[in-house]
């Protein structure tokens, strides 16, 4: 049964997806596996959160090589997260509303975070790509 | 299928049009726009200039030339001829949630009227009963079709299409003279020679999986890069040194990535029995768990259950660049002695199979990706290429099931390939006879019918 029923869930939304691309009445159905497949990405993404903080702390908890680095981890990852899902520096678009306004708006503490600290740490990791290609082409 | 449609009479201008001014409006805004007291300082100023024999008009200023551009425009306000000829149509091969509208232009939407009178075209909609009025959608001059996608199966319409010009200015309405409503149809007609094509392929798929259950046909050639997996795994356990896999970039729903993972089950029993470890970091929380169940599984088949580690399954972040700066840390610090990069990859191909060139690692790389290809076989001691990456989980497995979809894919291959030579000899011949109906129209029929709009 463990094994059988997600063989089963998967072999019916795999044929009302290739249903519905023939008989459109199908694609209400096809819609609402697409929005299921949303609602297990989402639960996907705590599982992912939860085995990164699992690893860290374990790491940290041990004091295993490196485990300053995990405690940073972790510190840069409560401190993104909280950032961006209580909205600090948000201005809201509606103030009927006050959690209104994007997250990333220009000038909120996310923004901030993501524009100069994120971007510049990816730019640098992207720019080294120049050096392995020169290696590359001289061997 | 046609459920209904109706053409439009012309309606009085006063009554009909809901948006634009009435009679006395324009009779008003004629009057401000001539006040009878500008009448006579203009009667003076002539008299002034005769007496002073003056033979010119004065020049007038800027402002009153804008004054009389806009005078001309807003005279024309009321004068937008309609469009006409509405017609509405069930849109064709959906689920009865669509209406195609058409219409003839009208006669004032010139191109070559500056400054144009007609700007675009106004589509509203009411219920049958004349309800629920609302406005769907603006389009632009020239443009005489539109599609209502947002219908209700069941429910019957009734359209209005009125032409705006600058300012406020709108047409009387062209309106349907009676309601319409959606048809629901139950096959999607433009994709019966898609499905036919489906069809063939997955029945070739069947017809050879059976095939290769009697024990014929079960021949695949060989791949350098899989036969190469026992010796990484080999030199892994010698050097006591992990094996680093790497599933790529892009989550369960892309192939790529599931044929990753079925090459990871591979290498994963065969670490097990070689008591080598294996660590596969992942970018997607999914690709974590799908990698887990397989890997859990490969060491239960090998029999070594208990040498199962989750922790060396695990997640590493979304971001591309953050990922690559975990992997390349830890090739630099764990020195794995064999690299798997099998998937989806970007810009990070090459950052990650030149650190493992450095380390001295065997590597293995497969990716559908055909930009990355060069950077992997420059770096890389072998390399799947191309469909190589799919068909490693059969050719690793041996599998009935799986050579017969290998060999049914072919047989896909196969027609794709006759479909595109006769595409080229018909083109070519069409081009070579043009005064051909019989090839012109059989080249359309295949390049629309069979190839075209079948698999939009």
């Amino acid at each position: 049964m463990k094994s059988t029923l997600p063989w089963l869930i998967a072999a019916v939304t795999g044929c009302v997806m290739i249903g519905a691309f023939f008989v459109p009445p199908l694609k209400d159905w096809m819609n609402e596996a697409g929005g299921w497949f949303e609602i297990l990405a989402a639960l996907a993404f705590v599982l992912g959160g939860g085995n990164l903080c699992a690893q860290h702390l374990k790491k940290v908890a041990a004091r295993g090589p490196g485990w300053g680095y995990s405690a940073v981890t972790l510190v840069s990852f409560f401190v993104t997260l909280i950032l961006g899902l209580f909205k600090f520096g948000v201005v809201a678009d509606n103030p009927e509303y006050p959690w209104s306004g994007h997250h990333q708006t220009e000038g909120s503490a996310l923004w901030w975070l993501f524009t100069y600290a994120f971007r510049p740490l990816i730019s640098t990791m992207f720019a080294l790509l120049a050096f392995y290609v020169a290696s590359a082409a001289f061997r | 299928m046609l459920t209904s449609a109706g053409q439009t009479a012309p309606l009085p201008m006063t009554g009909a049009s809901h948006n634009g001014p009435g009679l006395a409006a324009q009779q008003h805004r004629r009057q401000q726009q001539f006040p009878p007291t500008r009448s006579l300082v203009w009667i003076l100023c002539l008299c002034l200039g005769n007496f002073w024999g003056a033979t010119e008009l004065p020049a007038q200023s800027p402002e009153s030339r804008a004054d009389d551009a806009s005078t001309e425009i807003s005279a024309t306000e009321i004068d937008l001829a309609p469009p006409s000829a509405l017609l509405a149509r069930d849109h064709p091969n959906d689920a009865g949630t669509a209406i195609d509208l058409t219409w003839q232009l009208s006669p004032d939407d010139r191109a070559d009227r500056k400054p144009r009178l007609v700007l675009g075209y106004q589509i509203s909609r009411t219920l049958a009963d004349g309800t629920m009025r609302e406005t769907l959608d603006r389009v632009t001059a020239g443009v005489s079709e539109f599609t209502d996608r947002s219908c209700e199966f069941g429910t019957a319409y009734l359209y209005e299409v009125a032409a705006f010009g600058p300012g406020q200015s709108v047409s009387v309405t062209a309106q349907l003279s009676g309601p319409v409503q959606p048809a629901r149809q139950w096959f999607n007609r433009s994709r019966a020679w898609f499905g036919m094509l489906t069809i063939v392929v997955c029945g070739s798929v069947v017809f050879f999986t059976e095939f290769v259950k009697t024990g014929r046909g079960t021949y695949v050639r060989p791949i350098a890069g899989l036969q190469a997996i026992n010796e990484a795994v080999g030199r892994a356990t010698e050097m006591g040194r992990p094996l680093l896999f790497v599933p790529g970039l892009r989550d369960m729903n892309e192939i790529s990535t599931v044929a990753a993972i079925n090459v990871l089950s591979h290498v994963a029993r065969t670490a097990a029995e070689y008591d080598a470890t294996i660590e596969v970091p992942t970018n997607r929380s999914l690709v974590m768990t799908a990698a887990r169940e397989t890997v859990h599984a490969a060491y239960l088949s090998a029999g070594r259950p208990e040498a199962f580690n989750d922790d060396r399954i695990s997640y590493i972040t979304d971001e591309q660049m953050a990922y690559v700066a975990w992997l390349t840390g830890y090739m630099v610090r764990e020195q794995p002695a064999g690299c798997f990069y099998l998937g989806i990859f970007f810009a990070e191909s090459l950052i990650l199979a030149e650190t493992g060139n450095a380390i001295g690692a065997i590597q293995i790389a497969g990716t559908s990706e055909t930009a990355q290809l060069p950077f992997f076989v420059a770096a890389c001691d072998y390399t799947l290429i191309g469909e190589e990456l799919f068909a490693a989980s059969a050719y690793l497995s041996g599998e009935p099931h799986q050579l017969g979809s290998l060999k049914g894919q072919d047989a896909g291959k196969v027609l794709a390939g006759v479909l595109l030579v006769t595409g080229c000899l018909l083109a070519t011949l069409a081009g070579l006879f043009p005064g051909s109906p019989g090839l012109t129209s059989t080249l359309n029929y295949l390049v629309n019918s069979i190839l075209g709009r079948g698999g939009a």
